[in-house]
């Protein structure tokens, strides 16, 4: 009978908390009708499953074990009157205390009699605490002072009232948007830590507390134990030691499981494990026991994250859990950079879409450089353009020290090509991404510059500028290969749309000596055809969408000496002045900036690469490429001036700063902490054009107005 | 301790897994013996401030008394639901002895270092606990068993699973109703006692 009962109660007690917990109590008024002790009896279960008594929580060990707390309200440690213990961490105790001279409340964490038995644990302790204090960082909780009383040492730091980030976690992984916040202000915490030679060495969870305010605090920073035995190897370990496997060897890095040397790349380990368990609510590294997780630290790799995280993401994780440090991230900066572009790829971008407000467009933005440009897509067949359309995002692809410069975007727009010294500083070579992130390959070594890089229409080659053997255009699969030269002197390659032609300048192939010379090579054909051969052509051209015609910036004879726009016909023949002229030699802004539309003009549909943005910096940070995502729609016809804007000139989500970086050539980096939302540059704002002794660099110039929020100096 | 090799655990567990309840006997004081070591070894190395966590005493104790090339991954869920009951029976050995010698310290199997202090009112609670579960384990055996596993042994839902033979959603209800049960009846006991 009494098992009856009880079946009974089990099952009214499952169906009653599937129930909203406002209808319960009606739900068993008609279960169990007439039966009051059953629905009292279930009622009492269900009241007791709500309750907040912890019975069952946390291990029966610590329930019953427990040290007195060694300072009790009241006490006083130093100048400082303890309010109360916070609780317990690996090194000692922390307590809420009160500093009289400035009336503020702290935290101070005691070090156990153990530690301040051994001299050189305290020295050390000590040399790290004052390393700590010596950060000055909103991601780091401060470190106001250290002291002695009475045999116990103790830290003195800011009090941060929030969360830790263990705990967070318990109600499971973040959302994207949230983890990376979190995850980017935690590099940017490491950075100035490691920049200034301190290494966490115990970063987990439990050490990173958020604020009510969203602000990220690391703890105990520089203070990480570093109870290994020097020499100890990882049986030695296990064996003698086995009490230090009790910590959190899941978020050690496998070097520190074996007890070897530690630097900065450990603490990005560290962060990344931390980061796999945001994004899956899972630990990366688990194991029955500690020595089953150190194990899986030494050996495994975590399953791949949950379909939902951004695919970027999983590849930065990897990257930070990576065995040998050599194969991580090597700064805290270089992956606080990768997660900024997490933020902007795609994946987050559509989570974030729905509340981004579609900005107004100033007029000003509608000015006469866009109305040429609109002017100038005079071939293409334009379907209506939705006005829901996405905004545009930029985020970086590199983030190399050194040059890199001239990118180039495949036509299915999932490679960018672009020339870069990483490899050796102060040689060019081609290299191929993914746009969506990835690692660089590199497709030329020659010890010669090669540069300016170009995808054929199909997209399986790259065209380049190399110096090497007297110059010329080299072409080279984009699997790799051998490169083979195309054209001998040519500078520039520009494939058409339909892969037939190939445009490009050269400034010795005629005997006039004055000025470059543009040309169109029919593809598999011999000799190039001349164009506009009287004029000197500025490198600047581009091809219309269909192939047809191709426009370019002429100086001609008989022209006023003004720069002129032209459009010809492949074979050269059809030569036609447009009414779009200016003085671009005297860099005229307008028409500087009309020539950086020329350059981007026939892109992806929905991708576009800032061409000179990734080119010449850094003075300050490092090099860096960018790529930006806009509306996948053309113009339309009707109403060009309205819409050209949007797909040729996409807003900009990141403000960026610029500084000379070399005599006459401006340099510029992101600065995302200034992120503004101007949705463009105002024509008032917009800097004045610089003048530049280096003609190479006239795009770049050139392309800054259209970075909103830009400060540009000029250098002479 | 000897190689788990060479120790007899693996063999009677193998055994007892295969039906021979007798191989209980055996079993139960070989592994408690090493439960009370790990058990106290750990409870030392409290004062540096690690939380203790049952779970890795049992896994500890698998890891160095079971053979891991004879066993298979059932024979683990079974090892650790035996040291997950003995884990109980030890702790709650120890609360007793606490409740009866209030010094602490000395008092029952384990001894514990003097600076670490079991609590005798949190022995008391562990106490009162032990008993409702006695008391639960009459109405409703499984769901006493789960709460032995998930609490006293630290099992995982997926490993408690394992050592009953159950569905992992069935150690998820149950533990649901069992907590739910305990709790009241300890409310109960706290509101007579008071």
């Amino acid at each position: 009978m009494q098992a009856e009962r009880w079946k009974r109660v089990e099952e009214l007690f499952e169906a009653a908390r599937q129930q909203p917990a406002d209808q319960r109590a009606g739900f068993l008024r008609q279960a169990c009708p007439g039966d009051a002790e059953l629905r009292a009896e279930v009622e009492s279960l269900l009241m007791a499953a709500e309750s907040g008594d912890p019975p069952l929580d946390g291990s029966p060990l610590s329930s019953i074990a427990e040290r007195p707390p060694a300072l009790k309200p009241g006490d006083q440690l130093g100048s400082f009157e303890i309010l109360g213990m916070i609780g317990r961490g690996g090194m000692g105790e922390v307590y809420r205390a009160r500093d009289p001279r400035l009336k503020r409340e702290v935290a101070i964490k005691t070090l156990p009699p153990a530690f301040a038995a051994d001299r050189d644990r305290v020295a050390r302790f000590e040399r790290e605490a004052r390393a700590a204090s010596a950060l000055n960082h909103p991601n780091i909780v401060s470190v106001y002072d250290i002291g002695h009383q009475g045999g116990v040492s103790f830290i003195v730091s800011e009090l941060v009232e929030g969360e830790t980030l263990a705990r967070v976690l318990q109600g499971g992984p973040l959302p994207p948007r949230k983890m990376i916040e979190v995850s980017t202000q935690i590099a940017e915490g490491l950075a100035a830590a490691h920049a200034a030679g301190v290494v966490h060495r115990d970063l987990k969870p439990g050490n990173i507390m958020l604020t009510r305010d969203g602000r990220v605090k690391i703890l105990d920073f520089g203070l990480a134990r570093q109870d290994r035995v020097p020499g100890a190897d990882s049986t030695t370990m296990k064996v003698s030691h086995p009490g230090v496997i009790l910590g959190t060897p899941g978020y050690m890095a496998p070097e520190q499981v074996r007890g070897e040397a530690t630097d900065a790349r450990s603490d990005l380990f560290s962060l990344g494990v931390i980061l796999y368990e945001m994004a899956s609510g899972k630990r990366a590294f688990s194991g029955g026991s500690s020595i089953e997780v150190m194990n899986s630290v030494l050996k495994d790799e975590p399953p791949e994250l949950p379909p939902a995280s951004p695919p970027a993401l999983d590849r930065i994780v990897r990257r930070c859990i990576e065995k040998q440090p050599t194969r991580r991230f090597q700064s805290a900066a270089d992956l606080g950079f990768a997660l900024g572009s997490v933020l902007a790829s795609p994946a987050v971008v559509a989570l974030a879409r729905r509340r981004a407000s579609w900005r107004v467009w100033t007029a000003a933005a509608a000015s006469a450089v866009l109305a040429l440009a609109a002017a100038l897509y005079w071939a293409r067949a334009h379907p209506a353009q939705s006005p829901k359309a996405p905004a545009s995002m930029l985020w970086r692809l590199t983030n190399d020290a050194g040059l890199t410069k001239d990118g180039a975007i495949s036509p299915d727009g999932k490679l960018a090509a672009y020339a870069s010294d990483r490899a050796s500083a102060g040689n060019l070579d081609i290299w191929v991404q993914q746009t969506d992130g990835g690692e660089p390959v590199r497709l030329t070594s020659d010890p010669a510059d090669d540069f300016d890089p170009v995808f054929s229409a199909d997209g399986s080659r790259v065209a380049f500028r190399s110096e090497r053997e007297g110059g010329g255009i080299y072409e080279v699969p984009v699997i790799g290969g051998e490169a083979h030269l195309l054209v001998p002197r040519g500078r520039r390659p520009r494939f058409s749309p339909d892969g037939q032609f190939l445009m490009y300048y050269s400034t010795d192939l005629t005997n006039s000596g004055v000025g470059t010379k543009l040309f169109v090579l029919a593809l598999g054909g011999e000799r190039p055809n001349p164009i506009a051969p009287q004029c000197s052509i500025n490198p600047n051209t581009a091809w219309s969408p269909d192939s047809r015609r191709v426009l370019f910036a002429a100086d001609c004879p008989g022209h006023d000496d003004e720069t002129v726009i032209w459009t010809a016909s492949p074979d050269g023949k059809d030569l036609r002045k447009t009414s779009l002229h200016n003085s671009f030699n005297r860099y005229d802004l307008d028409t500087a900036s009309l020539m950086v539309s020329l350059d981007q003009w026939v892109p992806h549909p929905d991708r576009l690469l800032l061409p000179r943005l990734p080119a010449t910096w850094p003075i300050s940070g490092p090099c860096r490429f960018s790529r930006t995502e806009w509306p996948p729609t053309a113009p339309s016809r009707e109403s060009p001036t309205a819409q050209v804007p949007r797909s040729v000139f996409p807003r900009l989500k990141t403000a960026v700063s610029c500084s000379p970086v070399l005599p006459g050539i401006l340099a510029y980096g992101d600065s995302p902490s200034t992120a503004t939302e101007r949705p463009w540059a105002n024509r008032a704002n917009s800097p004045r054009a610089c003048r530049t002794g280096c003609g190479d660099y006239r795009e770049t110039v050139a392309f800054l107005p259209m970075l909103p929020g830009c400060r540009i100096r000029c250098s002479t | 301790m000897s190689s788990p090799a060479a120790s007899p655990i693996t063999g009677l567990l193998l055994r007892w897994s295969a039906g021979e309840q007798g191989c209980l006997d055996e079993l139960l004081p070989l592994v408690e013996g090493e439960l009370r070591r790990i058990a106290h070894r750990h409870m030392r190395k409290e004062r540096e401030g690690h939380t203790l966590q049952t779970t890795a005493l049992v896994n500890e104790a698998y890891l160095k008394l079971v053979d891991q090339s004879r066993a298979k991954w059932e024979n683990r869920a079974q090892f650790l639901g035996v040291a997950a009951s003995l884990m109980r029976r030890i702790l709650v050995d120890h609360a007793r002895g606490l409740c009866r010698n209030k010094r602490g310290g000395a008092a029952g199997h384990l001894l514990i270092d003097e600076g670490l202090v079991f609590s005798p009112a949190k022995s008391a609670a562990l106490v009162a606990l032990d008993d409702a579960l006695r008391d639960l384990a009459r109405v409703d055996p499984r769901r006493a068993q789960v709460v032995e596993l998930r609490y006293f042994g630290g099992l995982s839902v997926e490993e408690a699973a394992e050592a009953l033979h159950v569905h992992p959603n069935t150690v998820i209800r149950d533990w649901a109703l069992a907590r739910a049960w305990l709790k009241r009846e300890l409310a109960h006991e706290a509101g007579d006692a008071g």
